[in-house]
Parts: C-alpha cells; structure tokens; sequence
C-alpha cells in the first residue's frame, strides 16, 4: 500500500513539475512502469523526457542528541552549490551529479562522471534512485522529495541532504 | 419506605456514576529531555502522552510546560504533535500539527482561571523555590479529539486500546544561567483541571543552563565531521566585540601544521544569541586536500585586527584542544 502511496506521490510530483517546466505544448509525463535496458533515448529527442534540476534546501546532521537532525545549510556556503540534475523517461533516469564546491561526496565512492544511468525502484519503501546494475543510491524518493542520506566520519552521526527544484 | 427507596436509587446511580467520576486516563509516558544545556543554545524535548480511554473523551489537547519566565516560550518555542494510534478511534492520525498558545480570554472551565493561573494553582511550581521566575505556558490543538472507550462491532462490544501521542518541543534557552526544574502537564479543554477529579497529566524534571567559553557541538564527531564551534565572550577580553574570528591549528600527516591566523570572511563567526557560532568541516577551513589525515585540532578567537586573541586560560594560555570521539 504504501509502495503505492510513494509511487503516487512521485508520480503526480512529476506530473506538476512537468507543467511547471514546459510551455503549452507540454507532453504528457510518462510514469515508467516497466523498463527497457536496452535502448536509452537521447535526451531532447524524446518527448516522455521529464528534466528536472535541484539544488539543496536542507542538509540535517543526525546526532544522539538530535536524531531528527539540525539543519547546517545555511551554516556552510558550499551546500548551496551543489546541484543534481534528473531526467525520468519510459527506460529509467538519467542522474547528473555535480558536488559543486562541496569538499566531500555523499557517496561512500565516487559518481561516475556526466550522466549515470539510473533506475527508479519502486519495489522498495522508500523508493530509491539507484545507479543502474550497481547497489549504490542516489537518493530515496518520499513524499518530500528525494533524500540522500550519508555518513563522513562517525558512525554515530549522520546527514541527509533534501532537495528542492530549481 | 419511601425514603429507603430513594436512597437505594441514589445509590444505583452513583455507582453507575463512580467510574466515570474517578478515572484519571491521561499519562506522561515519558519526558525526553536533557538535563542541561548551554545559555541561548537550542534544545529539544519530546513529551510521550499516553490516553488510556477508560471513559470518552472529547476536546482539544491543552499542553502546558513550566520554564523560566526569561525565557519566553510563548514567542520562541515550537511544539508539534503526532500521534500514533488515534487511527485505531476511527479518525486519521495527526502528524505535525503545531499547537498554538492558549488565548489570554480562554479559562478553565473547572475553575474559571486564565489558563496559566490555573496550571500554577492546580499543579504547582513543583521543586522550584522562588529564585528563578517560572511561568505555565498553555498551548492547544487545533484538533478536536474524540476518544472512545469502546467501540462496538458485529454486535459485540470491544475495548479500545490507548491513543499515544509525542509532543516535540523546541525552544532556545535564555542567555542567563538558571538551575530550576520545568514542568509538563496536559488535560483537555472540555474538562479542565481539578485534583478530586483528576483528567490531566503532570511531570517535573531538573534542568541547568551553563555558560562555557569555549564548546563544540554536536557531542560526538570525529574530525572528518562538520561540527560547530561556540565562543561566549562575556567573560574574556572580547566581550562586547561586534565581530570574531576563530583561528587554529591542524596537525595533520605525519606532524604537519597548518595554521589559520588572520581575520577574513571564511573565519568570521555568526552572533547566535549571546554567543559566537562557527561550523566547519576542517579540511575545508584549513585548506587541506581530501585525503590529508587529522591528528588535532586547536582553536583560539580574535577581532578584526588580531589585537585582541582569546586562548584557553585554563589550559596555560595554549588554544583550545578539540578532541575527537572514538567512533
């Protein structure tokens, strides 16, 4: 049921961004449903393209004191560089991460540089946007948006960056 | 004869009645609070509710919390309620609502007090003694809650379990130290407070406020973490300065030092409170390469101009050691 629910909630977000974005002659979105690994169209060709950039609007650092976490954005100017951009089509996503001036990766290895071809998974709660034919995630999707949550140093502290559209 | 049969109804009907006269249903399950903090640092406090419904109840959740007067709650603090079993009334959970202060025209209803009176008359000011000013500071739901006892189904009529709610109150502490013990209460807005009929919770818990030089937060890092250094001035020789800097040391691969010594943009800290607040992440703030290794970290404080330098006394003079946690 609540697989569902997220798979809704990504759905209708797509659906108003893709409004939001483009001019009277928006396409419809197009919700993948089922995947194609083989054939990637390219970007601007297909019309079931949906683009969308976003930049942080919170970085929460977890701690024992503060499980839900203190927002650090505003209190480190480099968050505010840091970009990733998401194209959604019929045969998956497509992930352009740029770390900006941010002096880590919320990775625990580097992105593959320019686009990462990705998938939506939605068989698990929260769905995640994982890099295609690997285990790491980009981010998880709920109904605020995608969430990339990390570790730097301790184990007993952890960030979550959450995203905003441009 | 007559009279013996009156009695026997009046008898009837306060037995019928006792239950519902006595049961007290409303309990803390838990306050999760610290028991000190740092003056104007922020601090978070999760009350747990739980509503045993062994009558129906209904109205709006009225919160209380006794704290000192200075610091002002009812303009800086947020409280949010969630619950987690109210869906088991029939009713949709509540997630997040932000309770709002009581308005000054609304009374008890038992007593016809202004609410906060009332929670001062009716509670107390539990093991506060008079040398901190404390006030109850009333909140409400937004919610009109409807808790049943029982519900019936297919004919057969079945006990409801209890309604748990968590109460999760933010607020910054005042920039004076104070020693005093902040109380928790809540009852319903359709019933008030009275002790022989008692349908409200109460808690009391000690809390303190310090003021330290020199602190870092959160209270567990490492040095390949973001955390925040916090300078308080009042005692040292940059008190009243408009603006300070935080200078340093990092002693890295192998015995290395890098040092930051001079006042600029990237080292001037931001005024929270009464106090000076920086967050770094260290290779960062001391320009090392990603894969440098810190062994420490030192820190000291200065104006603009570098005239005026805070070091730690207590330590000789030397700048302050920041420790990493063990994991």
């Amino acid at each position: 049921m609540n697989m569902k629910k997220y798979a809704l909630l990504l759905a209708a977000a797509l659906f108003v961004s893709a409004f939001s974005a483009c001019d009277d002659e928006t396409t419809l979105p197009y919700i993948p449903y089922e995947e194609d690994k083989t054939e990637t169209p390219t970007e601007g060709e297909d019309p079931d393209i949906i683009t969308n950039t976003y930049r942080l609007n919170q970085v929460l650092q977890c701690s024992p004191e503060n499980p839900s976490g203190v927002d650090i954005f505003g209190k480190l100017d480099f968050f505010a560089t840091l970009r990733m951009t998401v194209s959604v089509s019929a045969t998956g996503a497509v992930v352009e991460f740029d770390n900006g001036e941010v002096p880590f990766l919320p990775f625990t290895e580097a992105l593959p540089e320019g686009k990462i071809q990705c998938d939506l998974d939605h068989s698990v709660i929260p769905n995640v946007l994982r890099i295609r034919d690997t285990d790491t995630v980009i981010a998880t999707f709920e109904k605020d948006g995608f969430t990339t949550e990390f570790q730097l140093d301790s184990k007993l502290l952890s960030y979550k960056y959450k995203y905003t559209k441009l | 004869m007559k009279s013996s049969l009156k009695n026997r109804i009046f008898f009837c009907l306060l037995v019928t009645a006792l239950p519902l006269l006595v049961v007290s249903c409303l309990f803390f399950d838990n306050i999760i609070q610290p028991e000190s903090a740092l003056v104007d640092s922020e601090v978070e406090i999760t009350a747990q509710l739980r509503v045993a419904p062994e009558t129906n109840g209904e109205g709006r959740l009225v919160f209380a919390m006794l704290a000192p007067k200075a610091w002002n709650l009812k303009e800086n603090a947020t409280l949010l309620l969630t619950t987690t079993d109210y869906a088991n009334q029939g009713h949709s959970e509540i997630v997040n609502e932000t309770l709002t202060p009581m308005p000054d025209t609304e009374t008890d209803p038992k007593n016809g007090m202004a609410w906060s009176a009332s929670f001062a008359s009716v509670i107390g000011m539990g093991g506060n003694d008079g040398s901190v000013e404390m006030e109850w500071i009333v909140w409400r739901s937004s919610t009109i809650f409807d808790i049943w006892d029982k519900k019936t189904v297919d004919g057969v009529e079945q006990k409801l379990p209890n309604v748990h709610a968590n109460v999760k109150i933010r607020f910054t502490t005042g920039a004076t130290p104070v020693k005093c013990e902040l109380g928790y209460s809540y009852c319903y807005d359709t019933y008030g407070l009275q002790r022989d009929d008692q349908r409200f919770a109460e808690a009391f818990k000690p809390f303190e406020t310090y003021e330290q030089v020199f602190t870092t937060s959160p209270s567990v890092f490492r040095y390949g973490d973001i955390f925040a250094i916090t300078f308080s001035p009042g005692s040292t020789d940059l008190k009243g300065a408009s603006e300070v800097y935080l200078c340093g040391t990092a002693v890295h691969d192998g015995g290395q030092r890098t040092e930051v010594t001079t006042a600029g943009d990237k080292n001037r800290m931001s005024v929270s409170g009464s106090r000076f607040e920086k967050y770094i992440y260290p290779k960062d703030f001391f320009g090392l390469p990603s894969d440098a290794v810190i062994e420490e970290l030192s820190f000291y404080f200065t104006n603009a101009d570098g005239t005026i330098v805070v070091k730690d006394d207590e330590n000789g003079g030397e700048e302050f050691f920041v420790g990493q946690s063990a994991e």
